[in-house]
């Protein structure tokens, strides 16, 4: 699995319709990723359009080091902390009065999870502390590899496991399975 | 949540309008930078030459004669050494002012004289050879000099020792053994820088 290297190499030669198979492929996965910073669905699909946008414009950048999933969530992670560092994160404890635009329309959990599941450790994850909910997301959920999740996140393997493990903890005593991650 | 066409439709206006402010952001640089660079070649094109020509007349050599002594004597860095055949040691010249024009002088003289040949040679009878081929006089080592003969020993601006000997109206090139008769003129010249060489010696002794 390549991770969409592939369809990249086919663009950078010059077919365009690679681009959308990246798109299709990557761009709901990685809106999902920086939820887990932003906390705000648009914002995120904001910051992801901008990623996307950076692949068009740098197309050199990308040395296909990295698979390109991971190159991608690279640059969200730190698009997502510039955000945070310039916007102030307002958080609405009370929403009762706000009616949503289109009542069919899937949330972003529902466009990504669409195993029931995956939707209850995603409610439980979204408690943990922030490194600990990437570091989920990333393993459990974008089916990383722990160095892939390093790289992301700027962090050693070992803390990687360190953080994993904890986090793992955690969410056992807040589902109150144990053997919820038997993989 | 918007649809994935219209998130890729935003992704291609975005990259567009990206692309196009860098190219603008280029333009702008370049015609910022276009003064100076211009300046630059007109300020390097009008100095350059004076540097170089600067340069070059620090680093040339003075005069005619070498800037280089033997290496016996490294007081004088630069000198015709005019040598009589009783004196014990060879007399340096300093050039200095009209010394060193002094010196110059009768290089040029002593080199156009060989080239031009303009002194009476002798016949090449009274000698059985030609002017241009040896006439047999030993070197400089071997030679005993009469007593009013001078040797002078020029060092030319390349560094290379070139060793002359006056007798009289005879002017003879050591190195090829080349001998030119001098006219009275000739040799009237050449004997008063010489002694105008020997008195500033003196006179800085």
């Amino acid at each position: 699995m390549d991770n969409g290297a592939r369809s990249y190499r086919r663009f950078l030669e010059g077919d365009e319709s690679a681009f959308d198979e990246i798109m299709e492929e990557l761009f709901h996965s990685l809106v999902f990723f920086i939820d887990r910073y932003v906390h705000d669905d648009h914002a995120a699909e904001d910051i992801a359009i901008d990623v996307f946008s950076d692949l068009i414009v740098h197309k050199h950048r990308y040395h296909f080091g990295v698979t390109l999933k991971t190159y991608l969530f690279m640059l969200g992670r730190s698009r997502a902390l510039d955000y945070i560092k310039h916007h102030k994160v307002i958080s609405f404890t009370e929403l009762s009065f706000a009616e949503p635009l289109h009542s069919d329309e899937k949330t972003l959990e529902e466009m990504v999870l669409s195993d029931e599941r995956k939707r209850m450790v995603n409610a439980a994850v979204a408690k943990l502390p922030e490194d600990m909910r990437v570091v989920i997301h990333l393993i459990y959920f974008e089916q990383m590899t722990y160095e892939e999740a390093a790289k992301i996140m700027k962090k050693k393997r070992k803390q990687v496991d360190n953080l994993l493990y904890r986090a793992k903890k955690e969410l056992r005593i807040l589902l109150g399975e144990e053997d919820l991650f038997l993989s | 949540m918007r649809e994935l066409k219209e998130c890729k439709a935003e992704v291609f206006r975005r990259s567009e309008n990206r692309i196009k402010e860098r190219k603008r952001h280029r333009k702008r640089l370049l015609i910022s930078l276009a003064p100076f660079c211009f300046g630059l070649v007109v300020l390097s094109a009008a100095y350059l030459p004076m540097i170089t020509t600067m340069n070059h007349k620090m680093s040339s050599p003075a005069g005619g004669i070498g800037t280089d002594l033997p290496d016996s004597d490294t007081n004088n860095p630069q000198g015709i050494i005019t040598e009589l055949p009783d004196a014990d040691q060879s007399l340096t010249n300093k050039n200095k002012g009209t010394g060193e024009e002094t010196a110059d002088q009768l290089l040029a003289i002593i080199q156009d004289t060989f080239q031009n040949e303009g002194s009476q040679t002798k016949d090449a009878d009274t000698y059985g050879q030609n002017e241009e081929q040896s006439f047999g006089i030993p070197t400089t080592t071997d030679r005993v000099l009469p007593p009013d003969t001078q040797t002078i020993t020029c060092i030319t601006p390349e560094g290379e020792q070139v060793v002359y000997t006056l007798d009289g109206n005879k002017l003879i090139d050591e190195s090829t053994n080349q001998e030119i008769l001098l006219t009275d003129e000739l040799q009237a010249e050449l004997q008063k820088l010489l002694d105008l060489i020997t008195a500033k010696k003196e006179t800085e002794k």
